[in-house]
């Protein structure tokens, strides 16, 4: 089989959240990201889901929101711009009105494929018809005075994405942040917590009778091998909600998926993720949540398989030394040299400086033997 | 929580270490960590390197052969 190039061979990030800077030479088809609380492993894959998405609005509001930190994103008042919690975004979460250079993100040397996340300021101003309009000032005539609003710049490469004030009232920003931006990348978030079941509900709506959902129930079979069908099913007539039911042998009625406990219910959303990402890049937070150690291979071995299959690169976190286990004995098995392992530092004498060492198929097989602590 | 290691070869030096210490007084304020061979020392030393948490790693190995090419790339720092 032909390989085609991975969405990322490598990774540069600048001035995002906890990173001021992290550089990552080598990228694989499947990554896992080990590391202590607050070093940034989240924030990694965040980094990778706004690069793939091209500086989605609305996964920076995700972003913020999954730390409390949201708070007046969109404002409806000029002035007062150190409430403004865009500045989360940015290292350092210094005043908005000190952040001169943009968040960047992307793979190393190559600058035309580098997504920049600058800010900007309006001012309101009146057009020649008399309306209100937003007005970009450019960066000298930000001392000038008056009260400006402060907004989003981005780009990839030298090429300019979108730009927008972050105004309430921008009445076209749904529409705008969700449009078709250059080259964007398809990418799906499994939070630690599980996908929503809005997200089940359409994931699963795309793959209704193809063939890939023989892959979400080859899933569900690593825990339950009598797990005959899966489908989404409203619990009552009329429910535009579905959740997903399991016929099992030797029962009639169906069952809630979750019903046979979390773990089914954790495969059957990150497998639904993944041949869902054709093409593009599954990032998995936490993967080993709900998961019972025993589990665990065999999850690593579809994933490889089906990851290499449809082109997906895969990045998932870990906290667990069972899951760098079976991530090694999946990958050595595996045998294509498709995995890595990337263990998240912050250098001692530099903070926000990050660190990446990586440890191949080969160095994983000596950590696992010689138990050495990578995480 | 910083580690603290000495890669020793075999059993017998794990030994001899752990009775010095003992012998001496001396608190055990670092792993004694047998590698089960001069090969697999060398082998597995620059992954050791890359161990999360290192603060310092001592080796101690017979010197009673000529140079060998090491494998791989080991780092020394």
């Amino acid at each position: 089989m032909m390989t085609r190039p991975l969405v990322l061979d490598s990774l540069e990030i600048h001035r995002f959240r906890v990173f001021r800077h992290l550089q990552i030479d080598r990228l694989k088809q499947v990554n896992l990201i080990v590391g202590k609380n607050n070093v940034g492993k989240t924030c990694l894959l965040e980094a990778l889901l706004l690069y793939a998405n091209r500086g989605s609005l609305l996964t920076m509001r995700m972003v913020l929101e999954s730390r409390d930190e949201a708070k007046r994103l969109l404002t409806s008042s000029e002035g007062d711009a150190k409430g403004r919690s865009i500045r989360y975004l940015f290292h350092g979460r210094g005043d908005l009105e000190d952040q001169h250079e943009p968040v960047q993100i992307g793979p190393i040397g190559s600058p035309p494929d580098m997504l920049s996340i600058g800010l900007i300021w309006f001012r309101q101003q009146l057009d020649q018809h008399g309306r209100q309009q937003w007005q970009r000032i450019p960066p000298e005539d930000y001392d000038a005075g008056g009260l400006l609003l402060p907004g989003l710049s981005i780009a990839l490469g030298a090429q300019p994405v979108l730009s927008y004030p972050l105004h309430i009232d921008i009445p076209d920003l749904d529409r705008v942040v969700q449009l078709k931006k250059p080259r964007q990348i398809s990418s799906i978030f499994v939070p630690a917590n599980g996908l929503g079941r809005e997200q089940v509900n359409l994931l699963w709506d795309k793959i209704a009778l193809t063939d890939l959902e023989r892959d979400v129930l080859a899933s569900l079979h690593i825990i339950a091998s009598e797990v005959e069908r899966v489908n989404l099913v409203g619990s009552q007539e009329g429910d535009r909600e579905r959740i997903p039911m399991a016929k099992i042998t030797d029962f009639d009625d169906p069952l809630p998926l979750r019903s046979l406990g979390e773990g089914m219910n954790r495969l059957f959303g990150v497998v639904l993720a993944l041949v869902n990402a054709r093409d593009g890049m599954l990032l998995i937070d936490e993967i080993d949540s709900g998961l019972h150690y025993s589990a665990q291979p065999d999850l690593w071995r579809l994933i490889f398989q089906v990851a290499r299959r449809l082109n997906v690169q895969v990045f998932a976190t870990t906290h667990s030394w069972d899951c760098v286990q079976a991530f090694q004995q999946a990958a050595q098995e595996d045998g294509q040299g498709d995995g890595l392992l990337i263990s998240l530092r912050e250098r001692k004498d530099q903070k926000g400086q990050g660190v990446a060492v990586l440890f191949d198929e080969r160095e994983l097989g000596i950590v696992t033997r010689e138990q050495i602590e990578v995480r | 929580m910083a580690e603290r290691y000495l890669l020793v070869e075999g059993k017998d030096d794990e030994h001899v270490f752990y009775h010095l210490l003992k012998h001496h007084q001396i608190p055990e304020c670092f792993e004694i960590k047998n590698k089960e061979g001069i090969d697999n020392l060398l082998d597995t030393l620059p992954t050791e390197l890359k161990r999360s948490n290192l603060e310092r790693l001592g080796i101690v190995v017979d010197a009673n052969r000529t140079s060998r090419p090491v494998g791989g790339s080991c780092a020394t720092s």
